[in-house]
């Protein structure tokens, strides 16, 4: 019996390995390049909204807001859980677009999936936290009222973007190391 | 209790090295065809013949495997300098 239970745990553990070895939370290869191609978009019109106040007119829609508190005393009721707002929609289409494709770019399998890519990807990951963590810290220290939202708008993609940096030059680096015969 | 600190400071000191390269020489095979072989990357070849990766057990055990050597004879822990 206890060889048996043995066995069974054996072979659930070669199954666990073999799982980790496919990692099957990766997006396919190519993935990557449709990321790469919403991404390259996604920054011009991320730039445009943040700093030049884009907005498409065809885009103003009736939308759900929950918890409604509004900063400039606009919506009638704050106390309610959700109201109905209008609202111009380029802002979180283009958020949206920019943090998919960017998660795209960050997390698709590279077409030769080995170990050492494996400690590339979890050591960006972890350098990305820092410094992204870092960026805000400092953001909170002496950034106030709107510049400080405006951080924190800039900054909720941060992680995603020091990783892609982080990742792809060590990838692009030891790609172009020399083979020394 | 002074031979565990001992032991551990001795561990401590090594570091894995390999002589891969020497062993793709006397095979005549590139990093690539090294690579292609195993199933890794060109780069992961470079990383471990650099010293700036330590591979996982079945990986050294695969790459010893194509040089029909045993692994201590390909890897091997070496004090750093």
């Amino acid at each position: 019996m206890l060889v048996f239970m043995e066995c069974i745990i054996y072979i659930c553990g070669i199954n666990l390995i073999i799982d980790i070895m496919k990692t099957n939370y990766l997006f396919p290869n190519s993935f990557r390049m449709i990321g790469w191609v919403l991404l390259i978009p996604a920054i011009v019109l991320g730039y445009m909204v943040l700093f030049e106040n884009l907005e498409f007119s065809f885009l103003n829609v009736k939308t759900l807001s929950l918890l409604p508190d509004s900063l400039f005393g606009a919506t009638s009721n704050t106390n309610s859980l959700w109201s109905v707002v209008e609202d111009n929609f380029t802002q979180e289409l283009v958020g949206i677009l920019f943090i998919v494709s960017a998660i795209f770019v960050a997390f698709s399998k590279e077409k030769n999936e080995d170990e050492y890519i494996y400690k590339i990807r979890l050591e960006s990951l972890v350098w990305a936290t820092y410094l992204s963590f870092a960026i805000q810290i400092l953001c909170i220290l002496f950034f106030y009222d709107f510049t400080f939202l405006k951080s924190m708008m800039i900054n909720t993609v941060t992680i995603l973007i020091v990783f892609i940096v982080r990742y792809n030059f060590i990838i692009y680096r030891s790609k172009f190391q020399k083979d020394e015969e | 209790m002074s031979d565990i600190i001992l032991l551990f400071t001795a561990l401590s000191f090594k570091k894995m090295k390999n002589n891969i390269r020497v062993e793709r020489a006397i095979l005549r095979i590139t990093q690539q065809q090294l690579a292609e072989m195993i199933g890794v990357s060109r780069q992961t070849i470079n990383a471990i013949e650099a010293n700036k990766y330590v591979p996982s057990t079945v990986l050294a055990l695969k790459i010893a495997k194509v040089c029909s050597k045993k692994v201590e004879d390909v890897f091997f822990l070496e004090d750093t300098d």
